[in-house]
């Protein structure tokens, strides 16, 4: 037939109108990608806490009773006598597994790791002198700055830690629950959430093993079924791979797909609502313009594409600013706020660019029905004017 | 070039009382020349446009253009016919209110936009529109100007029928003696079917149809019944 119905007309002539509905579809983009952009940067700190530590070290914490311990009749300093002596036990017959390199009864400090939404703890072993040099050496990681802790109470904390916890060098660890007990003396070469020092005399910590594995160790229980102890849920706590995975999945993931589902069909909803009510205005603006087209001799099916056209357009350079916007935000605030904070995130997550997509696809998808009313409505100019007449 | 014969237009057709808007009669129309059409409102005149330029399907009868039966026409058909043999110019103007006088008209054209860019500039300048008129919106122009550019809308793609619905209504007497100066120039060499309610801008017509109820009460000059 020739020439098609230009969609750039309309779109070089009403560049407010079409800035305006291109600007908010870019923020909703932004705003999308932001909100699961931080949450999913919770998720990235806390595998690492709950997953990626836990495939080097596992913690063992046993009620006496799982130990086989027979506490009746005994005062409390014989049974911590007897407990002491059956976690040293249960540490050496652990060194005994091929898998297991080293294993230590420590006590264990609880170190808070904030997140840009939530926070978790994680163990700080605290062990003998030369046991601090084992644990790093297995760890790979090495005293950058400061010294290696030599006396009582005193920690190394990795770089991640120090940023999270916002601590200088020689500060105390926690000083609201510990005083001045626990200096930190040493930053370690790492961005794990990680640490290691040796007992403060003042305050006796909660203890646990401390079982220093080669990687293959997903599930700690089943090494002590073969020792003959069975874990029981809410007396033994096990700190391994399959624990932490199923605390990422119960307690992080879960908790944040339900936050960003909620966010995501609240944004999704309003700007459905929002564009319906615009775009099903706009269309009526301009019936008359599409009356004359048809009276012209274009048809319905070709003003439909230039419909589309318009569409399409509008939404790729939304996508298109909205991921340059997002792009900046993203990068800005890793520099301004999470990066300072020691947190870790990605910059690109295909799925939620996938969620937007889908989003405006469905989006459009929508506007299928005020502009196939819209279509439905055109009449040529003579129907028109005999309404005029009526 | 166009045959009607026997044409019935019935509105209201599910009423007891139908209304006869084309009572049913024969016309033939020359390939060019200036043809008015005339008479009271509700004469029938306006529907007898939009049947010819396949705007509206007659109830019965029939009409042959070039030959062809156009009222037995797929919608499909009617429209590329709409497109490519013919022009409209309507009562109102109908530009689109965003677009200059230029985008206006070549909006209409059935070729590439860089061929007709200059054949519509040719045709705004030759009806007296400026250069800085070309590029104002219709809201920016007088009531002539607008007038003048849906006129060069309707003939951008040199349709062999240019079908005008009372082009001067809105006009002083000054513009309308010149919009039907354009239109008789283009008369020409095509046809060009003006329908009005005022004798005086037919004084220059090949052919004055007068109708009445439906019906063509008087023919003057060319076309016969």
């Amino acid at each position: 037939m020739g020439q098609k119905l230009s969609a750039m007309k309309y779109i070089k002539n009403n560049k407010r109108r079409v800035a305006v509905l291109v600007i908010s579809l870019a923020l909703c983009f932004m705003l999308t990608y932001l909100v699961n952009f931080l949450l999913s940067s919770t998720e990235e700190t806390f595998r690492i806490v709950l997953v990626d530590n836990a495939q080097k070290i596992q913690y063992l914490r046993l009620a006496g009773s799982s130990l086989g311990m027979d506490v009746e009749h005994m005062d409390q300093e014989e049974i911590h006598e007897l407990y002491l002596e059956k976690n040293l036990e249960l540490a050496e017959k652990l060194k005994g597994y091929e898998e297991v390199l080293d294993s230590f009864y420590a006590q264990i400090l609880y170190m808070d790791v904030k997140a840009a939404i939530g926070e978790w703890q994680t163990e700080i072993p605290l062990v003998e002198k030369e046991q601090v040099s084992v644990i790093l050496k297995h760890y790979g990681t090495k005293v950058s700055e400061g010294r290696m802790p030599e006396h009582p109470g005193e920690i190394v904390l990795d770089r991640a830690s120090m940023k999270n916890g916002n601590y200088q060098l020689n500060d105390y660890f926690d000083t609201e629950s510990l005083d001045d007990t626990v200096k930190i003396v040493g930053i370690l070469d790492s961005e794990s959430y990680f640490g290691c020092g040796i007992p403060s005399e003042k305050y006796q910590l909660s203890t646990s093993i401390v079982i220093l594995s080669d990687g293959s160790i997903q599930d700690v229980t089943k090494l002590l079924e073969k020792e003959g102890i069975f874990i029981r849920d809410g007396f033994d706590t096990v700190v391994d791979v399959k624990t932490g995975k199923e605390d990422l999945q119960k307690e992080v993931i879960d908790v944040i797909n339900n936050s960003s589902n909620v966010i995501y069909f609240g944004v999704l909803l309003v700007l459905s609502l929002a564009l319906y009510i615009v775009y099903t205005m706009y269309l009526r603006d301009r019936r008359n313009e599409w009356c004359l087209y048809c009276s012209i001799g274009y048809s319905k099916k070709e003003i439909y594409c230039s419909i589309l056209r318009e569409l399409a357009f509008t939404f790729g350079l939304a996508i298109f600013i909205g991921a340059g916007l997002t792009m900046i935000l993203v990068v800005g605030l890793d520099f301004g706020m999470i990066r300072p904070m020691g947190i870790r995130c990605r910059y690109f997550y295909p799925e939620i660019i996938m969620e937007i997509l889908c989003s405006y696809m469905l989006l459009i998808g929508l506007l299928q029905i005020p502009i196939r009313y819209a279509l439905y409505k055109i009449r040529t100019i003579d129907a028109m004017e005999d309404d005029l007449y009526v | 070039m166009f045959e009607i014969k026997n044409i019935t237009m019935i509105y209201d057709m599910e009423k007891t009382e139908k209304v006869y808007a084309l009572g049913g009669f024969d016309l033939s129309l020359p390939d060019k020349g200036l043809i008015g059409i005339i008479g009271p409102s509700g004469s029938g005149k306006s529907t007898l446009m939009y049947c010819l330029s396949t705007l509206k399907k007659p109830t019965d009868g029939k009409i042959l253009y070039n030959g062809k039966e156009i009222t037995r026409l797929k919608d499909s058909e009617r429209e590329v016919l709409r497109r490519n043999e013919f022009g409209f110019v309507f009562q109102r103007h109908f530009l689109v209110p965003y677009m200059s006088a230029l985008d206006n008209v070549t909006v209409a054209a059935t070729k590439h936009e860089k061929e007709t860019i200059d054949k519509a500039k040719e045709l705004l300048k030759g009806f007296g529109l400026g250069e800085r008129e070309i590029s104002k919106r219709p809201s920016k122009l007088s009531g002539g100007q607008r007038q003048r550019t849906a006129i060069a809308r309707a003939m951008i793609n040199e349709p062999k029928v240019l079908f005008a619905d009372e082009p001067t209504a809105a006009l002083d007497h000054e513009n309308a003696f010149a919009v039907m100066e354009i239109l008789k120039e283009y008369a020409k060499e095509n046809l060009v079917l003006v329908i009005t309610h005022d004798r005086s801008i037919l004084k220059d017509a090949d052919s004055v149809i007068e109708m009445w109820d439906g019906d063509i009460s008087t023919i003057k000059g060319g076309g016969s019944v």
